[in-house]
């Protein structure tokens, strides 16, 4: 679980393994020893079993210096409808109410990691790469899907006109990022310094722009898709409003838990799932984006208040357990006979989107003048995709349902190998630059301002 | 916003008022130990007004199981602190509680054979159910009582254990009902088999517990841990139909006995009994079904075990009396301060209700919260007298312990705000 760095005895993992086995045989014998009951496992078993199953997969992956975030994959992929099937379609769609309060939580703890002073430190480094990233990254990446297009079915028969709207909303796919898998790697390695400052602030903001690019990009690809659609300006006023909305709701709700942490501070559990659940809901209903919203929170409670450690911690020590399963689940969600069907592409367009993020992020730490081990790792936490991009396709899916679910498809290709490699390569990169040698504190503070370009 | 997000923020902040009951001083004395008040709330909202439907229910059954099942994770490593503190007295507990659970299940097994007119099967069904929701008493409505009017005392402590000890006897008869209830997955094991595959099951995550927990105690990842097998515990039990409270007691009790943080865990674990409670209440007030079966039949069940309880209940309180050196100071009339019902009973009710077909399962959970309004009232009454005679209860301004518990060591500052 996140912040466990203590060192574990050969015995211990012996232990671990074992304790595995046995995880994973209690439900196949359960299902074997009941033909009659043909459904796959229950939620509940399902959400114990990802739990244990992610814990004790991430603690040994740990022995080969692999993110716990790949071990709670590996153990929803290994235990999904398509490897082992302890948990079938059914139930992983069951699960989704825990994605709900695991995304409220990562944004509410992005926000709060998001301190004045680190975004002042970065601020220079970050806007030059956002810059970049989001411009000649979104570019390049829909010149790349124009040039594939050939090679992918639903692609290939489109006209130029429609392709080209279908490319542009691949762009938007391609700059988008994960805050869930920086959060989670962040959380684990506890690491402190210039390169998680970075990574950190990037995301988050990058969130922010992603969310308004590919409004623009439905509002501009829906004329070229659709024959006699046209562009229409409401689409931008309604993303404006939902915006500042956000923003507003955001503030309001930290000021009320800096006014609950001060004046009361007990049961935060209990107060995080109502925020997580209820909130969450109530946002949806009145049309308010929910992770902009929590961040928002997160970021007043921290900035504004002397509660920010507070919440931190408590929202940490909720989440070691929600992640687990959050990320677990998403492992379980990969579809790996598509992957298998589509891999040439998907991993065409991973690997050129990979590049172009190194190369720019290279241009843009020169130009930003970072210090050297940014220059070199300031690309890794960057190649992750999850949650955001999928729920990004399902958006796109429904907006032109003529070729959505196979662009939807597609997503799921690239998000599952991105989903695989990003967090190692982000790992890699904060054990090279020395940003995880720090032993754990009991309580872990928030990230320190990056040190000054030097 | 849908009505199931409604309930479940309605139920979240129960769970809140539930916790802050615990914890806090100024509120301490509100609220009965069994939440025998949620049940009655919880009829109130749901067959009375009809604000929360049968479909809203059906939605949170798994919740309402699993919270269940929590209960009785509780009730597992209570008993196993009272095994070790006094072996002698556990035992005891056990006794006198199968001495009860026999005095319900022989009245009820006329009920149910007289006047039910049920067949074999059924008959033994019905009695061992009513039985095992019938003789457990609670662990803590003695030091709730005690707590709240600032006093401790060999009564109160051995009324305390008693409490402890009696979940025992109702997990195992709760193994059996659902061992040989219909609609299991585990068709080729005979009834022992399946009796003995939901407590092996216990065990054996109540050993990987012990094991994964290791030598050092973090609370952090320990909270996970438990929680995850738990879980799968009760994920298991539901899915191929055996009894999640009773492994999930196994578990309990196995992580207590071989555990050497044991305290340590029942220190953290124990501030979510109440927050867990009142909404399992509440759901289970909701759930009452007053047409599944003809109201005369039901009263006379439910008249019958519990007027059967009441009386076993003088028995046990004398044979406590007799037996037990430390509580002979409250006199020989324990007995009626022992008939508050536990959140292992609440729990072992939810799941009867779900396992069982109808009217069999939807008498018993009416059968337990009748019996846990009845021990509500019944119980506090006779406590006061009882405590009042042993010199427990007095209105000196003393300061109130931290926890109820008095069994475990005072905790830290800093585990304090980690509990918290």
């Amino acid at each position: 679980m996140s912040g466990s760095s203590k060192k574990r005895t050969f015995g211990t993992r012996i232990i671990q393994a074992v304790a595995l086995l046995i995880v994973f045989l209690l439900p196949y014998a359960a299902a074997k020893a009941s033909p009659s009951l043909d459904s796959g496992l229950g939620v509940l078993a399902a959400v114990g079993f990802l739990l244990l199953a992610g814990t004790l997969m991430s603690e040994l992956l740990e022995t080969i210096g692999l993110p716990h975030l790949s071990g709670y994959l590996l153990a929803g992929i290994l235990a999904g409808p398509h490897v082992f099937h302890l948990l079938d379609h059914d139930v992983v769609e069951k699960l989704s109410p825990v994605n709900t309060l695991a995304l409220a939580l990562i944004a509410l703890a992005g926000g709060a990691e998001l301190r004045l002073t680190t975004l002042r430190s970065v601020a220079r480094s970050v806007s030059i790469a956002l810059l970049l990233q989001s411009s000649i990254g979104f570019v390049v990446i829909t010149g790349i899907f124009l040039l594939v297009a050939p090679m992918i079915p639903f692609a290939s028969e489109l006209a130029m006109a429609p392709l080209f709207g279908v490319a542009i909303l691949w762009g938007v796919i391609g700059v988008c990022r994960s805050p869930s898998a920086c959060l989670g790697i962040l959380s684990q390695t506890r690491a402190k310094g210039p390169l998680a400052s970075f990574s950190l602030a990037f995301i988050m903001a990058s969130d922010v722009v992603v969310v308004l690019l590919m409004a623009c990009a439905l509002m501009i690809a829906r004329p070229l898709v659709t024959p006699g659609g046209s562009i229409s300006p409401e689409a931008l006023n309604v993303l404006g409003h939902e915006i500042l909305g956000s923003i507003a709701m955001g503030t309001t709700l930290g000021l009320l838990l800096i006014l609950y942490l001060k004046l009361v501070e007990h049961n935060l559990l209990l107060v995080l799932l109502v925020l997580g659940f209820g909130m969450t809901e109530f946002m949806r209903y009145v049309h308010i984006d929910p992770l902009l919203s929590f961040m928002t929170a997160g970021f007043v409670v921290m900035n504004l208040s002397a509660q920010g450690e507070k919440l931190l911690h408590s929202v940490e020590n909720t989440g070691a357990v929600v992640f687990v399963v959050f990320f677990a689940t998403a492992g379980a969600h990969l579809d790996v006979p598509l992957l298998r069907q589509m891999w040439p592409v998907a991993l065409l367009l991973c690997g050129s989107r990979a590049i172009i993020t190194v190369l720019i992020a290279i241009v843009s730490s020169r130009w930003a003048k970072d210090p050297p081990m940014l220059r070199r790792w300031g690309f890794s936490s960057l190649v992750s995709q999850a949650g955001l991009t999928l729920g990004l396709g399902v958006v796109v899916a429904r907006a032109f349902p003529e070729f959505g679910e196979a662009f939807r498809n597609l997503v799921i290709a690239t998000v599952a190998i991105n989903e695989c490699v990003g967090p190692i390569l982000f790992k890699i990169a904060l054990d090279r630059a020395g940003e995880t040698s720090v032993e754990a504190p009991s309580v872990r503070p928030s990230l320190m301002p990056a040190a000054p370009p030097h | 916003v849908s009505s199931t997000v409604s309930l479940l923020v309605a139920l979240l902040v129960l769970a809140y008022l539930g916790s802050a009951l615990f914890k806090r001083r100024a509120t301490r004395d509100f609220g009965l130990a069994s939440g025998a008040e949620y049940v009655v709330l919880g009829f109130l909202l749901g067959p009375l007004l009809g604000l929360i439907g049968r479909d809203l229910l059906t939605t949170f059954d798994g919740m309402h199981r699993m919270g269940g099942a929590w209960l009785a994770l509780l009730a597992g490593l209570g008993y196993g602190v009272t095994t070790r503190r006094s072996v002698g007295r556990a035992t005891l507990g056990v006794v006198l509680t199968a001495l009860v659970g026999t005095g319900v299940a022989a009245a009820s097994w006329f009920i149910a054979g007289y006047l039910w007119k049920l067949a074999l099967y059924e008959r033994v069904l019905l009695s061992l159910s009513t039985a095992l929701l019938c003789c457990a008493t609670t662990h803590n409505v003695s030091p709730w009582f005690a707590t709240s009017h600032k006093q401790h005392g060999g009564v109160t402590e051995a009324l305390r254990d008693l409490g402890r000890a009696s979940a025992l006897v109702p997990a195992v008869v709760l193994a059996f009902v659902l061992a040989i209830a219909p609609n299991h997955g585990l068709d080729m094991l005979v009834p022992w088999g399946r009796v003995g595959v939901t407590l092996g099951t216990g065990v054996l995550l109540g050993l990987l517990g012990t094991l994964l927990l290791g030598s050092e105690f973090r609370s952090s990842e320990s909270w996970g841990l438990l929680l995850g097998l738990a879980v799968l515990g009760a994920g298991l039990g539901f899915y191929v139909g055996l009894s999640a409270v009773a492994c999930n007691f196994c578990m309990g009790l196995t992580v207590s006995l071989a555990s050497r943080h044991a305290h340590d865990i029942r220190a953290m674990i124990s501030p979510s009994e109440k927050a867990v409670m009142l909404p399992v209440a509440l759901l289970l007030g909701a759930s009452i079904e007053p047409e599944s079966a003809p109201w005369v039949l039901l009263a006379a069940l439910i008249g019958g075990a519990l007027g059967a309880r009441v009386l076993s209940e003088f028995l046990r309180g004398f044979l406590v009396f007799a037996l037990l050196k430390k509580a002979r100071a409250g006199g020989p009339w324990l007995g009626p301060a022992m008939t508050t019902t536990s959140g292992f009973t609440l729990a072992a009710a939810v799941e009867l209700r779900h396992m069982l077909p109808i009217p069999l399962g939807p008498a018993l959970l009416m059968l337990a919260a009748l019996g846990a309004v009845l021990g509500a009232v019944l119980a506090p009454l006779q406590l006061r007298r009882v405590l009042q005679r042993a010199g427990e209860l007095d209105d000196s301004n003393a300061p109130l312990p931290l926890s109820s518990d008095s069994d475990l060591p005072p905790l830290s500052e800093g585990e304090r705000s980690s509990l918290s």
